[in-house]
């Protein structure tokens, strides 16, 4: 079967074509075709991890283009890495088609909707399964356009327009980062292949400089994809986007592709120290950074965005310091577990009649039974609560940190773990628990489709972890398959320890300010001071790049409109009018009058006579 | 027929115009139907010999060689065939035109000129991408100008008039520098040859100038000059930064079939020009100034992209980003490696369609809304659903997303310039970043821009516009569809492509 | 005998009156009678070189009766010429005859 992976993304590839063409026959029946197509990539995910398991990497190629004498191929390979990857975008995405049906069902787009999440998830797995670094990169962009179709899919709120061009452009400056990478990456290999290009790497053939070059390059698009400090911008914005969309795109796949892609090109980033904590810095500037900005927010799709966000960061620095387990098994976990805040804040949100505002929520808890619990189930995994997944790997990146041996990483490391308990809790207390305060009574628990992907997502919150424990690094062994890392850093009891008091006390500070009393988030936040009100205006980022980069690129771009008008074609207009002006001044000078006509005649002929005189010199 | 198919194929077109000439005008259905047909079968003539082409053999294809003038020692061939480098251009030139004619059906007034003129300028531009004689291909060069000078001129927009003579005196001069400098060069070559021949053949010239037993061989300096003079007369077709003036005026006001041709084929004449001329005849100049073509190319991408990013019109929006994606071209000739030289060429090719299909979109859009400000747009996408989506298609296309034909080409260029050796283009890794400035300014105007017309509220006064009718599915269809078809599998133009790109770097002896 | 160089003395001189009175009277009738002075001017000229030139014979003498014909046709078609724009422009004076500008 494992022949047959490229059946995987071939499957919602046909479900995207089927509704492109005959979408607007199906209309809501298009859930169905989706749904479909999903299930069978992920039966046959399942079938391919267990053959991989017990095999070996299977690839196959075709030739794609030929310039010189290089040929560039394309094809699929399926690798322990990828084999994991498959498991998680089917199935995350097999209950997003799922969850979508009732969510988008009043949605009279929902064959596009159904559409666009096929080509998404063709997409994302074409990525996974790719076998080198340019296919990576061409599927990379076609996610990116599916992000910004699902994310403007509302496209008649100015917000979401303007969210999705957001989104694109600031991934697609990390992409340019990413493709001048691999494009120096193959001058300085010949290939684009993993396997060539690693073996280049580590044979010593390409110098130390330019592999520092190339990995900073290639690790600026996983910056723009996993929306890493600076150009985390855009991921907050594409909340903008059906929550679903969120879910599946925004907090497990596309967004983990990133941390993938560093993943991929491991062997790369080992083989560069400056590399390696450049990664590891941008990680935990992020980790912390974001999760700041979640402290303050009180939009429940922006705190779980800005926890993303911080998540990402996370595992980006567990990469940086060597963990690389560790950061890919947080990759995993938190997939499920955020997929499952996400599904869980959509039905909220839905039952709430499209009302984001966490101020406007509270007492869900007695409404919404099974949303409820699961979504408590999520927060208690991303907060890091033993024995749920994201203990499992959290301790690991924690470990991987202190292996590292950069204590200020160390801390930053803890702090945000802390702040992640903390405004996670916050968010659980203030929506789920109190009184209601909104104005649309929810209607109660939404129906079976719904809440059936929130009940799986939440078994694997619970269970993911446990593929990789001290008690047994199964997840460690199969990824570390063929690879020369060296050992993996494992945690010490003392660290396990710290970090459940960590978890613990931040869900119980959480508790203490908002669950016990009941408080809810100022409403009124006209007269915050300080690092609060930076906080709320997100550290001003967005207006520092509007100030910097996009305000004077308009003005520039007006400047030489101006200039093009009137100094580029205002010469050419200007030789233009001189040729017809000076022609005019000439012509007036043909008055008809027949004497001056041939007084000017004589004189020129007497002129030429005596130039030709001069010349052949019969003046002496 | 097999031996003089390329005869032909650009024959066709011309016996088209004269039987539409026979028809009434009256008849305008008649008519469409001679001009769609014939250049249908042109299309088909020219997939044959796209199927006929053998992509193992370097040098000529189909060639044939007829003597034209002969004036006391003077020989003026009728010399024609193909390779790898015209090949593409060719099934370029017959596909969009077919398309364009499919987009011209809206055209009410004056039918039969406009056929006449259509079917004419076909001829010109297959015969510029079949020509060997450099007096032949000057002919042909000027056939293209005439037609195209009166489409814009009758059937143009508000200031068709000035635009069109913009178009016809800015390209005019641009042909007498490229006249002069082929009387120039043909007599260079004369003198060069030993004063034994008198050829305008661009094979013949580049063998004499190659030969360095040749006696009175040029000064270097005045190859460099021919070179550059040659370079101005195809840098106002391209157009290069600062001979680009003429463009947007020309886009704006033309008719949207006439749109379609000029983006999608007479600027590649330029680049074509460029190449087979230009590095044709002198490789070793057009090496020198390797670092002057990279630096014009970054100019054209960066303040092409500038100005596209601050128009308030859609049309000289895309206009503007013609011109920042030809500056592609120009750094991937400047590379002078296999991948550059290619990514060039497949920049030809592939902005050939995308620009068609951005410049139809924008005319299906007007045609409807009666508007092309960008600001009075919005919200497309709720009342022509269709056409928004071909749109959204498009600017991605032209954006460089994989899967679609700019991305290879981009792709190419790119690996091009990084690869370039640092004798040929010094500092190529600089140009190689800025260029990438210009991507991320392709994605920011572009978008923007659809976030303005497709995206956004829909304004009430366009609710119930008519979406895409049947005969506009078949321009949007073809151009995306070989787009596409590129993007997905570009060995069907590279195999085609390769073998000549390393014979032009043969030359150079890189 | 005279030398030639008086004779074409003569001959120049007069084609100069002539010229002058082409180039400044306003009176096209008077611009005609100039334009016969060149031609005979002219005439003297061919006349001279046939007689006493270095190559002496009979052709310039033939040539000046063909001149002398031509001068006849031209002053009657000019006549009529002035005659005919008399009528229609009421004026043949050569300031007034400016139809031949821009």
């Amino acid at each position: 079967m494992i022949q047959n992976a490229w059946l995987i993304p071939v499957f919602p590839l046909i479900a995207f074509i089927i509704l492109l063409f005959l979408g607007n026959t199906l209309k809501e029946k298009s859930s169905y075709v989706g749904i479909t197509a999903m299930a069978l990539s992920f039966i046959l995910s399942v079938i391919v991890l267990f053959e991989r398991i017990g095999g070996e990497t299977y690839s196959f190629t075709v030739n794609w283009i030929t310039f010189g004498d290089s040929t560039i191929t394309m094809g699929y390979e399926v690798t322990p890495l990828n084999a994991i990857m498959l498991i998680v975008v089917t199935l995350v995405s097999l209950l997003v088609h799922i969850f979508s049906r009732e969510y988008m069902h009043e949605d009279k787009r929902i064959n596009v909707f159904y559409s666009y999440l096929g080509l998404f998830s063709f997409s994302m797995l074409g990525l996974v399964l790719a076998p080198n670094v340019l296919q990576l990169f061409i599927f990379w962009e076609l996610v990116g356009l599916c992000s910004f179709l699902l994310v403007g899919f509302w496209y008649f709120k100015p917000e979401a327009a303007a969210a999705a061009k957001k989104a694109f452009l600031t991934t697609r400056i990390g992409d340019v980062g990413l493709l001048i990478g691999i494009i120096l990456l193959f001058n300085a290999t010949g290939s684009f292949e993993y396997a060539e290009v690693f073996a280049h790497v580590e044979a010593g053939l390409v110098n130390d400089t330019m592999i520092t070059i190339i990995a900073i390059a290639i690790f600026l698009g996983a910056v723009g994809k996993s929306a890493q400090f600076p150009l985390h911008v855009w991921l907050p914005d594409a909340m903008e986007g059906p929550t679903p969309v969120s879910a599946l795109i925004h907090a497990a796949t596309m967004v983990a592709a990133g941390v993938y892609l560093v993943g991929v090109m491991y062997p790369l980033f080992v083989a560069s120290s400056t590399a390696m904590t450049i990664v590891a810095y941008v990680g935990a500037i992020t980790a912390f950074f974001a999760g700041s900005i979640a402290l303050v927010n009180t939009d429940i799709k922006r705190i779980l965005a800005y926890s993303t966000v911080s998540q990402l960061g996370f595992m980006i620095l567990a990469l940086g310091t060597g963990g690389y387990v560790a950061g890919l098994f947080h990759l995993t976990t938190h997939a499920f577990f955020k997929a499952l805040l996400f599904l869980g804040a959509g039905s909220v949100i839905f039952a709430l009649h499209h009302r984001q505002d966490i101020r406007k929520m509270g007492g869900l808890w007695s409404r919404m039974r099974i949303t409820s619990i699961t979504f408590m189930i999520g927060a208690l995994a991303i907060a890091g609560v033993p024995p749920l997944a994201g203990f499992w790997s959290k301790e690991g990146i924690l470990a991987a940190v202190w292996e590292g041996g950069d204590i200020f990483l160390f801390i930053l490391a803890v702090i945000t773990a802390f702040m992640t308990a903390f405004y996670m809790f916050r968010l659980f207390f203030t929506a789920f628990t109190g009184e209601f305060r909104g104005d649309h009574e929810p209607h109660g628990e939404n129906k079976k489709w719904m809440t059936i992907p929130l009940v799986v997502l939440a078994v694997f919150a619970i269970a993911a972890g446990f593929v990789n424990t001290p008690f047994g690094f199964w997840l460690e062994d199969f990824l570390l398959q063929g690879l020369t890392l060296g050992a993996q850093a494992h945690g010490e009891l003392w660290l396990a320890g710290l970090s459940i008091v960590i978890a613990l006390g931040g869900i119980g500070l959480a508790y203490f300010m908002y669950g016990k009393k009941g408080t809810v988030p100022a409403t009124d936040t006209s007269n915050v001071s300080g690092v609060h009100k930076l906080l709320l205006n997100k550290y001003y980022i967005d207006e520092l790049y509007q100030a910097v980069f996009v305000r004077p690129t308009v003005a520039i771009g007006k400047f030489f409109w101006e200039v093009d008008k009137g100094v580029v074609d205002g010469i050419v207009n200007f030789i233009g009018r001189a040729t017809r002006s000076s022609g005019r001044t000439f012509a007036k000078r043909h008055d008809g009058q027949l004497q001056t006509y041939g007084l000017v005649t004589i004189i020129g002929g007497l002129a030429v006579i005596a130039l030709a005189f001069v010349v052949r010199g019969y003046f002496g | 027929m097999m031996s003089n198919i390329l005869s032909v194929l650009v024959f066709l077109p011309l016996a088209g115009a004269l039987l539409i000439l026979t028809i009434p005008k009256e008849h305008k259905n008649v008519i469409r139907s001679i001009a769609t047909a014939t250049a249908i079968v042109a299309l088909l003539i020219s997939l044959v010999i796209w199927g006929m082409f053998d992509r193992g053999a370097s040098g000529l294809q189909f060639a044939q060689t007829v003597p034209w003038i002969e004036l006391f020692f003077l020989q003026i061939n009728y010399e024609i065939g193909i390779d790898g480098l015209s090949m593409p251009l060719l099934v370029l030139t017959t596909v969009v035109t077919t398309l364009a004619i499919f987009a011209s059906f809206t055209i009410q007034t004056r039918v039969k000129e406009f056929y006449v003129w259509t079917m004419v300028l076909l001829t010109g531009m297959l015969g510029v991408f079949v020509a060997l004689d450099m007096f032949l291909f000057f002919l042909f060069f000027e056939l293209t100008l005439i037609p195209m000078f009166f489409i814009i001129g009758i059937w143009g927009g508000k200031e068709k008039i000035y635009a069109s003579f913009k178009f016809l005196i800015y390209t005019g001069l641009g042909s007498a520098v490229m006249f002069l400098t082929f009387i120039t060069i043909f007599y260079q070559g004369f003198l060069a040859s030993g004063q034994t021949q008198l050829t305008f053949s661009i094979i013949e010239l580049a063998q004499i100038f190659a030969n360095p037993a040749n006696p009175e061989i040029l000064t270097s300096g005045l190859r460099a000059g021919l070179f550059l003079a040659l370079f101005i007369a195809f840098a106002v077709k391209l157009p290069i930064f600062p001979f680009h003036t003429w463009l947007p005026n020309a886009h704006v006001e033309a008719p949207t079939a006439a749109s379609m041709i000029l983006a999608g084929v007479l600027l590649k004449m330029g680049g074509y020009g460029l190449i087979r001329v230009g590095i044709g005849i002198f490789p070793d100049q057009a090496q020198r100034f390797a670092l002057l073509i990279a630096i014009l190319g970054l100019v054209n991408i960066i303040y092409g992209a500038l100005l596209a990013l601050v128009q308030t019109d859609l049309k000289r929006l895309v206009a503007y980003s013609s011109i920042s994606h030809m500056g592609i071209v120009l750094i991937g000739i400047a590379s002078f490696t296999a991948s550059g030289m290619q990514g060039a060429i497949f920049q030809l090719v592939s902005h050939g369609f995308i620009s068609a299909l951005l410049f139809f979109m924008v005319g299906a859009i007007y045609e409807r809304t009666k508007t092309r400000t960008i600001s009075e747009l919005g919200g497309l996408s709720k009342t022509v659903p269709i056409l928004a989506g071909f749109t959204i298609a498009a600017a991605m296309a032209s954006v460089g997303l994989p899967g679609l034909s700019g991305f290879v080409s981009e792709l190419l260029a790119f690996i091009g310039v990084f690869g370039a050796s640092a004798e040929i283009l010094p500092a190529a890794k600089t140009i190689g970043v800025i260029a990438g400035l210009g991507i991320i300014l392709t994605a920011a105007y572009l978008l923007w821009a659809l976030q303005r017309t497709t995206f956004g509220p829909m304004d009430e006064k366009y609710s119930g516009l008519p979406d895409a009718r049947p005969m506009e599915y078949i321009p949007m269809i073809g151009l995306l569809g070989f787009s596409i078809l590129i993007g997905v599998y570009p060995n069907i133009l590279s195999d085609v492509i390769n073998i000549t790109v390393i014979d032009i770097l043969s030359k150079i002896g890189g | 005998m005279v030398p030639i160089e008086l004779v074409l003395a003569l001959g120049a001189i007069l084609f100069c009156i002539g010229l002058y009175g082409v180039l400044t009277r306003r009176h096209l009738v008077i611009v005609l009678v100039c334009i016969e002075l060149m031609l005979n001017s002219v005439n003297i000229n061919l006349v001279a070189f046939s007689s006493i030139g270095p190559f002496a014979n009979i052709t310039g003498q033939v040539f000046t009766l063909f001149v002398i014909t031509l001068a006849a046709a031209e002053a009657a078609v000019g006549l009529a010429i002035l005659i005919a724009l008399y009528r229609n422009r009421e004026s043949i004076d050569a300031i007034k005859q400016d139809l031949l500008r821009w």
